[in-house]
């Protein structure tokens, strides 16, 4: 059996935890209840024919009082990036702690995910730093916990590339 | 440092013979030692056995390297020659195979007794209850409060990832999923090492919650995480570090290059049971205490006396409901069967028998049976029977017959009663006729002639005949025999039937008429002497006569003698101046004969004493005392032939009497003086002349 473990991270409330509750549990909840320290699940799934155990440590949002930390990043084969899609502030964060991931673990295979997408409208990411970030080979998914848009897909996408995982 | 040149370079083979010299020498020797395989297995069994013991000490590494040929070798040898095999073994499977059936023994024993004890004691019962409130199977209840201390799960983690290795448990220890109790385990590690900044990294090494702690035992790659219920001895530190030293040392490349694949770690599930092993109970006497066995007893006593009371009991109902069932004059409707209880209820004829009755006769508690019957009239013949004869109340001497829906009346009644009875009779259901045609109302008793003075009763419903009034005993001696023959009569009784006194015994003369009454005879009538005296002297003989009343009785005796006295002194003998005189051609001297004899023999049946006086009597002429002796003569004269006709003297006195009275003025005068007469005395009485 193979176990990966696998962190999300991004800023608070831009739905890190309800992504997570989406893809293992198949719920949604409109309420916010923010996440204390770390939260951690777990998914089996089929990835190329190989049955694969994904740990998912779903970590307190970043925030300005409080940063990520890096003790529970340690291990982590990949992880996804959360950001709001109607807080552009987000992103900043986003790309912060990716650099961070990047310092104390490695790099390691990581999708940006752009949450909310069921709010397209009130979306407010400044276009040419997505660009950028594109420009960068990002891996850059659109996605809503709310109606399930992409969300499986994201993180079957990421499952795949710790299978098969891409020349560093 | 060796690098790799190429091989045809003679400026660097002179180097080399430059830099070495001699020592290129030994080399080539060493190579010859290694390439000789004579002398190199030579040199090998000098350190072999040396080297074998280290890597013993070292760790499992050797051992495990040589299982495999070992178990070639073993299973080579069993092929080749069994029987040897067999033969090592021989001493040791015996003993084994022993030692293991009384093992299992002994546990069986065991953990009877601990049920018993946690069964049967105030804490097994309290533990039980715990049970049944929490829902934790009583088992594990009992496993948890006498344990000493378990360990429940053991976590084998992946120090960098947190990733589960491999895990082992108690099967109904686990309930949240391995993996994320793992990972959270070790972001709890990280957590405190973080926020405390102790140094090292050795942050936690153990977690208390209650009387349930996980101790943490931190490897360079791995970390050993150990659930543990109750107190956890010091010691199990120590089996916790040789345990992750021996894994880490065993799977140091695997951990090394850990990617995900958890797999590898299987073999680890050795070590792990190692910690798994380690418990302690409380238990009390290994070997099974007095108390157990008197328990088991006591049980068993107390379930062979419920089995055979239950049956008993059971057994009695089911033969009381038969015996119901069988009762006619019952239906029974519903039978219930509760517990000890037993509740019948159904329709019961008033006629039946008291259901209670035979209760009495089970053994069956009365307390425990319910019975409820509703009234209902059963038209069985037994009960249409029992009910006409308690409505008809028939009389002694009616027969009251059923069959067949004919109610058949027959004997005596009277006919008030008869009619009554046949009126009810049809009414009754289940009658469909009533046959009283041999019902008689009157009885005969004209054979019985009774007299007038008595007075028969007769009760014809009862049979009871009752004669009163009086009646001759012969009549009552033939009343008896006779009423015995007459049908309808069950009883007579005479009890107030009078005895008349059969007067016939005294054989009264027509003459005369005898009556009894209040102890008194009354003789009326007339009848001679000779008669009342038998009467007198028979009478006083009987009981019932106390008094005799003659008065009113005429007696002929002495009739006969006064008239016969008083014709007597009324005849004259006449004589002729002389003293001759036929007496046989005399009527009138036969006439005094006949008279004084009978005067002498009813005086004598009277009892009475008299005496004839014979005078004799003379004329007044003559002188005086001729004339006296003569009718002294004269009157001797005729005594004297009283005296020759039988009569005794002593009844005669002779007395002769001059006659001077009457004066005779007349010879027809003097010839009437010329006589004798008679004169009747009783010399008890005075005699006046
Ligand atoms: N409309 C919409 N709302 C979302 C979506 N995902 C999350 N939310 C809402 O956003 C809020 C925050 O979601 P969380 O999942 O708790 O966010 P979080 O990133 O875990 O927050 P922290 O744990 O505080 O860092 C909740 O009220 C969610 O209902 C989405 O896709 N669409
Ligand atoms: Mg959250």
């Amino acid at each position: 059996m193979i176990k990966k473990k696998i962190c999300m991270l991004g800023a608070f409330a831009v739905g890190k935890t309800s992504l997570v509750q989406r893809y293992v549990n198949s719920i949604f909840n409109e309420k916010y209840q923010t996440t204390l320290g770390v939260k951690i699940d777990k998914k089996s799934t089929i990835v190329n024919g190989q049955p694969m155990e994904l740990i998912v440590w779903d970590l307190a949002g970043e925030d300005e009082f409080m940063a990520v930390r890096s003790s529970y990043l340690r291990g982590s084969a990949a992880f996804m990036l959360v950001v709001d899609g109607t807080r552009n502030d987000t992103l900043d964060i986003a790309i912060n702690l990716k650099n961070k991931v990047f310092r104390e673990v490695g790099p390691i295979p990581f999708i940006l995910m752009i949450n909310k997408s069921d709010l397209k409208d009130d979306w407010n990411i400044d276009p040419f730093i997505l660009d950028k970030l594109i420009q960068q080979d990002w891996q850059i998914i659109h996605t809503s916990a709310r109606n399930s848009e992409n969300v499986e897909a994201a993180f079957e996408s990421l499952a795949r590339q710790l299978v098969d995982p891409e020349p560093a | 440092m060796i690098g790799n040149p190429p091989p045809d370079d003679p400026s660097l083979e002179q180097l080399r013979r430059l830099l070495l010299g001699a020592q290129l020498e030994e080399l080539e020797q060493l190579k010859q030692k290694l390439l000789d395989r004579e002398q190199f297995s030579s040199e090998v069994s000098k350190i072999l056995p040396d080297a074998i013991l280290k890597s013993a000490k070292k760790g499992e590494q050797l051992s495990q390297a040589m299982v495999p040929t070992v178990e070639q070798i073993v299973s080579l040898s069993i092929k080749r020659d069994i029987k040897k095999f067999a033969s090592v073994l021989f001493p040791v499977i015996g003993p084994a195979i022993r030692k293991s059936i009384s093992e299992t023994i002994r546990q069986m024993l065991q953990s009877l007794n601990q049920t018993l004890e946690y069964g049967l004691s105030w804490r097994g019962i309290k533990w039980r209850m715990e049970s049944l409130r929490t829902g934790i199977p009583f088992a594990q209840v009992v496993m948890l409060h006498s344990l000493v201390y378990r360990v429940e799960q053991v976590f084998l983690i992946h120090r960098e990832s947190g990733l589960l290795l491999n895990h082992v448990g108690l099967e109904n220890a686990v309930n949240q999923d391995a993996d994320m109790v793992s990972s959270m385990l070790s972001a709890i590690g990280d957590f405190v090492g973080d926020s405390f900044q102790v140094e090292n990294r050795q942050a936690l090494d153990a977690i208390q919650v209650g009387d349930f702690s996980i101790l943490i035992e931190q490897g360079p790659e791995a970390i050993l995480a150990v659930a543990v219920r109750g107190e956890a001895p010091g010691s199990l530190r120590n089996v916790l570090q040789k345990v992750l030293e021996d894994i880490q040392q065993e799977f140091s490349d695997r951990l090394q290059h850990f990617s995900g694949d958890t797999e590898v770690f299987m073999p680890a599930r050795a070590q792990l049971m190692q910690c798994m092993d380690q418990a302690k109970y409380t238990t009390r006497n290994k070997s099974i205490s007095l108390r157990t066995w008197l328990v088991l007893l006591t049980l068993l006593i107390l379930l062979i006396y419920w089995v055979v009371s239950s049956l008993y009991l059971t057994r009695q109902q089911h033969d009381y409901v038969a015996q119901l069932q069988q009762q006619p004059g019952y239906v029974i409707t519903e039978i219930d069967y509760a517990d000890d209880k037993l509740a019948i209820s159904g329709l019961k004829d008033p006629l039946a028998r008291d259901p209670h009755k035979f209760l009495a006769l089970s053994t069956l508690d009365p307390a425990t049976v319910q019975l409820q019957f509703e009234p209902y009239q059963s038209l069985k013949p037994r009960f249409v029977a029992q009910r006409l004869l308690k409505i008809l109340n028939p009389p002694v001497n009616t027969r009251l017959q059923f069959n067949h829906g004919v109610a058949t009346l027959s004997g005596f009644a009277s006919t008030d009663k008869a009619s009554e009875m046949q009126t009810m009779a049809a009414l009754l259901g289940g009658v469909t006729e009533v046959d009283s045609r041999h019902l008689k109302t009157h009885i005969d008793l004209s054979a019985l002639q009774p007299p007038p003075s008595v007075k028969l009763d007769l009760d014809i419903n009862n049979g009871i005949l009752r004669a009163s009034g009086s009646a001759l005993p012969q009549w009552r001696d033939q009343a008896r025999e006779r009423v015995g023959k007459i049908d309808g009569i069950l009883r007579y009784d005479d009890s107030l039937l009078e005895s008349q006194f059969d007067l016939t015994v005294f054989q009264p003369p027509e003459s005369v008429s005898l009556e009894l009454q209040n102890g008194t005879l009354t003789v009326t009538g007339h009848a001679s002497q000779q008669w009342l005296l038998s009467l007198q002297q028979q009478a006083s003989q009987y009981p019932e006569i106390n008094q005799l009343d003659t008065s009113q009785l005429h007696n002929d005796t002495q009739q006969q003698l006064q008239q016969d006295i008083a014709e007597l002194e009324h005849q004259n003998i006449f004589f002729d101046v002389a003293l001759s005189f036929n007496f046989e051609a005399n009527d009138a001297f036969n006439h005094v004969v006949a008279l004084a004899q009978r005067i002498i023999k009813n005086a004598q049946q009277l009892s009475s004493d008299i005496q004839i006086v014979v005078r004799g009597h003379s004329d007044s002429v003559g002188n005086f005392a001729d004339n006296r002796a003569l009718s002294l003569e004269r009157a001797d004269y005729v005594a004297q032939y009283l005296f020759n006709t039988g009569i005794s003297p002593r009844f005669i006195v002779v007395k002769g009497i001059e006659s001077r009275v009457p004066r005779e003025n007349s010879a027809a005068q003097r010839r009437y003086n010329r006589r004798v007469t008679f004169e009747v005395i009783r010399p008890s009485a005075s005699i006046t002349h």
